[in-house]
């Protein structure tokens, strides 16, 4: 009973195809996730969550202007395809600045 | 619930800790390396934060959170069984504050507002006994407990009031249509039928902004309001899977009893 | 020294309160500085399904690169406790909950910061070191992840791709047979 559920509640192979076409679709034509997201409410409360998402941690870059001015060089100065570890000094590098 | 240790309803807390507890060990193994909550992805996680929220976030793998919740699990029982007002239902009760505080910065995110509160309630009463455990000083806590419950709910509610969805119906069809809170034949009964949505919209929306009225309300309509939060958290309990509200705010309700029946 | 200890107390249940208070206002704003030094969520947030109520699930999906070809995307699929159960017991919530809160964190830092510097965000590398612990064919090159939402439809369930991570190169040393 308990495997027939998790199969349903999986997302399955033809979704996962469909999101992969609709992937390849916006990136062939040139556009973003961002362009077309529906219903992005990044502030959509859960029953147990706001206080989480709004922990410090993710408020670094709103700490003050000028370590989102650096978040942003930074950022743009990182090479496609970086790797996780190359990410993390990135990071590094402002929070050991800040 | 501090001022009255002796009541079994002042200890239901307690076992919403025993339920995570065996929650937690369930999941034990998301704790180990690669994992999601392992020691590197809470590291990364909190990387960026100050000191004061890294405390004891990349402390102990599975193993050591396992051995934490069964220390939850049987000092949680022990002030169930003892009371808040025994030295051994003292001593049961600080260990949960040490276990959950520990859970809580481990684990960093997945938390619930009914951890929440569970926390608050507990960090209050190292506050009370901090300040000796006197009688002044429990009621002195159940009030901040129930000042607590409180605002939770006004705030809540008024939040939904503001939102055209929730004051127009759809958010149940809503969050009822999700996997992770719903059941899909609920979502479809409230889609098919938008009156009964909004009515369990404002039902919640008007019980959440009256219940500050529960601190002075006469007796008749004070029950009716603790009644409400009871039923209330049982049917989300049972048809949202949100468990633990049950216990962490009907929990807190005889706090609440205690401060009305102080301030009549 | 009873009352002075007594005082003590109700004067920070007094303060504590107060923050508590102010911080149900604009999501927190006005308390914003002074949470970000108190730990373990003492300044509570009390919205509950609200204003905005959750409406979809949060799943994360990733893939990998070999050569020049994409594998198929797999789903980290953490489970939902049956309803029958969930009443009582319900941990695969935490779970879930753990990727709600990442991704509402990454999706705020997306729409705040219109540049790649949602790559920097805690969300985003804590989310790409996860799917990089997941078990991986050998010789895997680089990865990529995205988050998809999904919610009950009339017939099927409903898939929106909300959030694609960029692709990143796959450089640790061990492979992780899967």
């Amino acid at each position: 009973m308990r495997s027939e559920q998790e199969k349903k509640s999986r997302l399955m192979a033809v979704e996962l195809a469909a999101i992969d076409l609709t992937i390849t679709a916006l990136q062939a034509g040139g556009r973003k996730i961002d362009d077309v997201a529906k219903d992005d409410n990044p502030r959509e409360q859960w029953a147990q969550g706001w206080a989480d998402a709004h922990h410090p941690f993710v408020e670094l870059t709103e700490r003050d202007r000028e370590i989102i001015a650096q978040i942003k060089v930074l950022a743009g100065q990182l090479s496609s395809r970086t790797s996780l570890p190359e990410l993390l000094k990135a990071r590094g590098k402002i929070v050991q600045g800040s | 619930m501090f001022a009255n240790p002796a009541l079994l309803v002042s200890r239901l807390l307690f076992v919403g800790l025993i339920v995570e507890a065996f929650e937690i060990f369930r999941l034990r193994r998301f704790f180990d390396d690669n994992e999601m909550f392992s020691r590197s992805a809470v590291a990364i996680l909190t990387g960026a934060a100050r000191w004061q929220i890294r405390i004891g976030a990349t402390v102990g793998g599975s193993r050591a959170v396992t051995v934490a919740m069964a220390g939850q699990a049987f000092a949680a029982m022990l002030v169930i069984v003892e009371g808040t007002h025994t030295r051994t239902g003292i001593f049961s009760a600080l260990i949960c504050l040490i276990t959950n505080g520990y859970l809580r910065a481990r684990r960093q995110i997945g938390g619930s507002g009914a951890e929440q509160l569970t926390f608050i309630v507990l960090v209050t009463f190292g506050l009370v006994i901090l300040a000796g455990g006197t009688d002044g000083a429990r009621r002195l806590g159940d009030a901040f407990i129930a000042a607590q419950v409180v605002l939770a709910y006004f705030a809540s509610g008024v939040s939904k009031v503001a939102s055209p969805i929730w004051r127009n119906g759809g958010a149940m069809a809503g969050i009822l249509s999700t996997e992770g809170y719903g059941i899909p034949s609920f979502a479809k009964l409230l889609a098919r039928h938008p009156e009964v949505d909004r009515l369990l919209c404002w039902s919640v929306i008007g019980w959440e902004i009256a219940f500050p009225l529960v601190l002075v309300a006469p007796k008749p309509l004070m029950i009716a309001l603790l009644t409400g939060g009871v039923v209330f958290h049982v049917s989300c309990a049972v048809v949202m899977g949100l468990n633990r509200f049950v216990w962490a705010f009907c929990g807190c309700y005889p706090a609440v009893w205690a401060t009305a029946m102080l301030l009549r | 020294m009873g009352d002075v200890r007594l005082n003590a107390i109700a004067a920070v249940f007094a303060v504590w309160w107060v923050i508590s208070a102010c911080n149900q206002f604009r999501s927190g704003a006005w308390t914003l500085r002074l949470r970000r030094y108190v730990p373990l969520g003492l300044i509570p947030l009390w919205t509950f399904f609200a204003p905005n109520p959750a409406r979809v699930d949060s799943r994360l999906i990733w893939r990998e690169e070999h050569g020049s070809r994409w594998d198929c995307w797999r789903e980290l699929h953490l489970g939902f406790a049956p309803a029958k159960s969930r009443w009582l017991v319900n941990p695969e919530l935490i779970l879930n909950k753990a990727v709600v809160d990442l991704v509402s964190s990454l999706l705020r830092v997306r729409l705040e910061q219109q540049d790649r510097s949602a790559l920097l965000s805690s969300a985003y590398l804590t989310l790409l070191s996860i799917v990089l612990t997941q078990p991986r064919r050998t010789g895997s090159s680089s990865i990529q992840f995205a988050i998809v939402r999904t919610s009950a439809g009339t017939h099927a369930r409903r898939v929106d791709v909300a959030f694609l991570s960029e692709v990143h190169d796959i450089v640790d040393s061990v492979t992780h047979v899967c």
